[in-house]
């Protein structure tokens, strides 16, 4: 069962991507305001809702490991804080080039683009953590305390837009919008979520494959094993 | 041939058709916007997004892959 869905995942994931992105190029109209170049939502969008979801998911295990240590709960934190880094990277990307038609230039510290830079930089000194920490177990503790740490800023990421006063728009309402933006934003969010719970999946695998190969007794030197006694 | 069989090549001709009749509906009720134009930004945005996931994809196969290759080595 679960190597079907794990090849399932991809496919739908894939399936879904193409035809959200039929959905978006085409099929949806132009926005009131922002007129074609709105249509950037649809995946800019989705791309930072996976990164706070995988940003959630890194708090999570960090959390749980700190209560109970295991090393599958400490590379599903690792899985979460990398897909998170990567979502982030191509929301940002995709924010600053819509940013350009809409506020006349690229990039402004508004608190909405400073907050989410300092959760991509404190990702990035994440990751650079555990690969720099060469004892496993103490990776992991020192992680898991990053890990929650961590979370304060993807809260101040989600609010920045209401607790200060930002050139981003507020998070809008499906009430207040036509259909077909909703349905295309919901599809191709979908497409975003088979994927990033994908990409989840086979990171935690490297992490595993990583721990296991780490904490693995050392091999009998090769003239003991198997020699006559 | 079944008769959704015979309609199957006509599939993306009547997609077409009613994608292009909403399409114009839709720009008649809501407008085509303030901002005009602005499609190399949508083409550069879709495009980051799709390398963007690819690229991850090919990177998490390469190391997989490198990972197998030293648990078998070792």
């Amino acid at each position: 069962m679960a190597k079907a869905i794990r090849y399932a995942l991809p496919v739908v994931g894939l399936l879904m991507l193409a035809s959200g992105a039929y959905l978006g190029l085409v099929w949806v109209p132009a926005e009131r305001d922002m007129g074609d170049v709105a249509r950037i939502m649809y995946v800019h969008v989705p791309a930072v809702w996976m990164m706070l979801l995988a940003s959630l998911l890194n708090f999570g295990a960090s959390l749980w490991y700190l209560f109970r240590a295991s090393w599958k709960v400490d590379a599903l934190a690792e899985a979460g804080a990398e897909i998170s880094l990567l979502f982030g990277v191509i929301g940002v990307l995709l924010g600053a080039i819509w940013a350009k038609p809409t506020w006349g230039v690229y990039w402004n510290w508004d608190p909405r683009l400073t907050s989410v830079t300092i959760m991509l930089v404190t990702y990035a000194g994440y990751m650079a953590l555990r690969r720099f920490v060469e004892d496993p177990e103490r990776r992991a503790r020192w992680s898991a305390v990053a890990g929650v740490f961590l979370a304060a800023n993807s809260v101040l990421v989600w609010y920045s837009v209401k607790w200060f006063n930002s050139l981003h728009q507020t998070q809008s309402s499906p009430k207040t919008t036509y259909p077909e933006l909703v349905l295309t934003l919901r599809w191709n969010s979908f497409a975003f979520l088979f994927i990033a719970i994908w990409f989840i999946w086979l990171r935690y695998d490297l992490a595993m494959q990583t721990r296991r190969s780490e904490v693995a007794p050392p091999e009998p030197p090769p003239a003991a094993a198997g020699s006559p006694a | 041939m079944s008769a959704p069989g015979l309609l199957l090549p006509l599939l993306p001709l009547l997609l077409g058709q009613a994608t292009a009749e909403h399409v114009e509906e839709m720009s008649r009720a809501v407008g085509t916007g303030r901002i005009v134009g602005g499609w190399e930004y949508v083409w550069a945005c879709y495009l980051i997004a799709w390398i963007g996931i690819a690229l991850y994809a090919v990177s998490l196969w390469a190391r997989r892959r490198a990972g197998s290759k030293r648990g078998i080595a070792a």
